[in-house]
């Protein structure tokens, strides 16, 4: 199983980012799409909510959410009780902690998408039969594509540099909650350079890729309509 | 005319409530005039159920479209909708777009339009694979058309859809909308702010103000008739109507004849027997109380003072029927006085060929 020795911790950031993002496309959609479209007051503070973990410190938001997921916080004894499982220290509750600090990764590039879909094209869909919900994967998605490669690209990304928050909620178990930060930082501290850079390297190479393709589709595509 | 359905309709928007009540004819062309800001984009959009808050009563073939408990979304009202922009999808192709709208409405009755044929009279054929991108403004425009007319709806609601047009792209458009108009046997409404529009196509005409409805009625009466505010506009015009009698081929002209037995020589090569509706304003008829027989003018009809609609500062604005045909002539107050001018008064209007228009 051990090809190199980071490939633990490599595969497992893998695993955890494309879970993550998959959840976070699938709540994250209607989300945006509720605040490209509503008119409602409360708008504001919804989007403020959702852009927190932007700003917060990831240590902060680690030390709420450990309180909240541990067995005696409301959540993790909920799910202790339905499961038999804690949150903290496991995947599952890295899970969650991921969805919740990528979230507006997610959910911005997805909002600014619908957004300049706009509301014309679908009162046109809906004059010529559509209901809402085939206008929406008719119209509105396919017009909001660039937001979607986008909001996957930034919400996988991120996921993979997570750090605070995993040493927080998840702490360092090889299988189970150590990333590849992790593994780096622990690297680092035992003076093992080589594996540090070898692993840095990895997420560099990967991060300029990413990077570089969302460029490359969204600026063709800004050209060719 | 028999009515198709019934509307009324309230809407309080920040600057004015719309508040109207009106039947929906079951064929032929309602026009909604107004100034921009009256209320009929409005007025419109709250019949497609395109506006939330809409309050009111909607009947339309039977059906109910909005009462105090419900409203039906836009999507079950069977309508067509041209917008003033053509909100053609940009990432569909010309044809998905037409498509777009029948695969969703396999269930609606026919409007007997054969797609072939309304493409051949839309002049779209050739565009089918393109995408709305690569098309003028006009044929956008001829795009969104077919795309609402092939979803077979029960009424066309059509909102300014040359108002974004160029004269050209409207020139283009204009006598497609009057043969759809002659050829379907739905109902149209159309909203504009343009007299020439409205003339050359409404059978029905609606002037709103303030989101309230100031005149209703026939258009040849709105555009005539004293209380009616469509013939105090400075660009005030009589409408005819008729069939095209007689071709001068060689001098590119047509008679046309209307139905009380006037005659009317327009430019253009239309074919014998076609129906036409010619325009006349009011500033292009000249009077004598003699028939001259030595002019330039080639129509000159005689005709019975029958009305002064408005007298203001130089102008007097005069109503003649000839043979029941009502017209408008605006002549000076100079003139007027000097011919000794009155109601009841026989007179010879003169309209130059030149100036008129015809669909």
């Amino acid at each position: 199983m051990d090809l190199f020795p980071g490939f633990g911790p490599l595969l497992l950031t893998v695993k955890l980012a494309t879970i993550t993002t998959l959840i976070l496309l699938i709540i994250g959609t209607p989300i945006a799409w509720w605040l490209s479209t509503t008119r409602l007051r409360i708008k504001p503070l919804i989007e403020t909510i959702v852009a927190l973990p932007i700003v917060l410190p990831p240590t902060v938001m680690g030390f709420y959410l450990l309180i909240l997921l541990s067995p005696q916080g409301t959540v993790g004894n909920w799910w202790l009780e339905m499961t038999g499982e804690t949150l903290t220290f496991n995947f599952t509750g890295l899970v969650i902690a991921s969805v919740l600090y990528s979230f507006p990764f997610v959910v911005q590039p997805l909002q600014s998408a619908f957004e300049s879909v706009g509301r014309d094209l679908m009162e046109a869909a809906h004059t010529l039969g559509a209901r809402p919900l085939d206008a929406f994967f008719s119209i509105a998605m396919p017009l909001a594509k660039r937001g979607f490669l986008t909001a996957t690209v930034l919400g996988f990304a991120h996921t993979l540099g997570e750090f605070g928050v995993v040493l927080m909620v998840g702490g360092n178990i090889p299988g189970e909650t150590r990333v590849i930060s992790i593994a780096i930082y622990d690297h680092v501290e035992m003076l093992e350079y080589g594996k540090a850079h070898m692993l840095s390297a990895i997420l560099l190479g990967f991060a300029f890729l990413a990077m570089l393709l969302m460029y490359t589709v969204n600026h063709k595509q800004a050209y060719k309509p | 005319m028999s009515n198709a359905g019934h509307c009324s309709i309230k809407l309080q928007r920040k600057e004015f409530a719309i508040d109207v009540e009106f039947n929906i004819p079951s064929r032929g062309v309602l026009g909604i005039f107004g100034h921009s800001g009256s209320g009929k984009t409005t007025l419109l959009r709250c019949l497609a159920g395109l506006e939330k808050h809409t309050q009111g009563q909607i009947e339309f073939n039977g059906k109910t479209w909005l009462s105090d408990s419900h409203s039906l979304s836009s999507q079950a009202r069977n309508i067509g909708y041209i917008f003033q922009e053509d909100r053609l999808f940009p990432h569909l192709s010309v044809q998905d777009n037409i498509e777009y709208g029948s695969k969703r409405c396999t269930a609606n009755k026919p409007i007997s339009l054969d797609s072939k044929d309304l493409f051949e009279l839309l002049n779209i054929a050739h565009l089918l694979n393109r995408k709305p991108q690569k098309l003028s403004g006009g044929e956008k425009q001829r795009v969104a058309l077919a795309r609402a007319l092939l979803k077979n709806p029960q009424i066309m609601l059509l909102d300014e859809p040359l108002a974004s047009l160029d004269k050209k792209h409207k020139q283009e458009i204009l006598p497609f909308l009057s043969r759809l108009h002659r050829e379907l046997s739905i109902p149209m409404l159309y909203v504009s702010h343009s007299m020439e529009e409205v003339s050359l196509l409404c059978d029905h005409i609606m002037v709103i103000e303030q989101g309230r409805i100031q005149f209703d009625g026939r258009l040849h009466d709105a555009l005539v008739s004293p209380e009616s505010p469509l013939a105090k506009a400075d660009d005030a015009a009589a409408v005819l109507d008729g069939i095209v009698a007689k071709q001068e081929k060689g001098f590119q002209l047509s008679t046309i004849q209307t139905a009380n037995g006037n005659n009317i020589v327009v430019p253009g090569k239309t074919e014998i027997g076609q129906q036409v509706r010619v325009r006349i304003q009011a500033s292009n008829i000249s009077l004598c109380k003699t028939a001259i027989s030595d002019s330039s003018i080639l129509n000159i009809i005689e005709g019975t003072i029958s009305a002064i609609v408005d007298q203001c500062g130089s102008h007097v604005l005069l109503q003649i029927n000839s043979r029941n045909d009502l017209l408008l002539a605006r002549i000076t107050q100079k003139s007027y006085q000097h011919l000794e001018l009155g109601v009841g008064q026989t007179i010879y209007m003169q309209i130059k060929a030149v100036s008129l228009h015809s669909t």
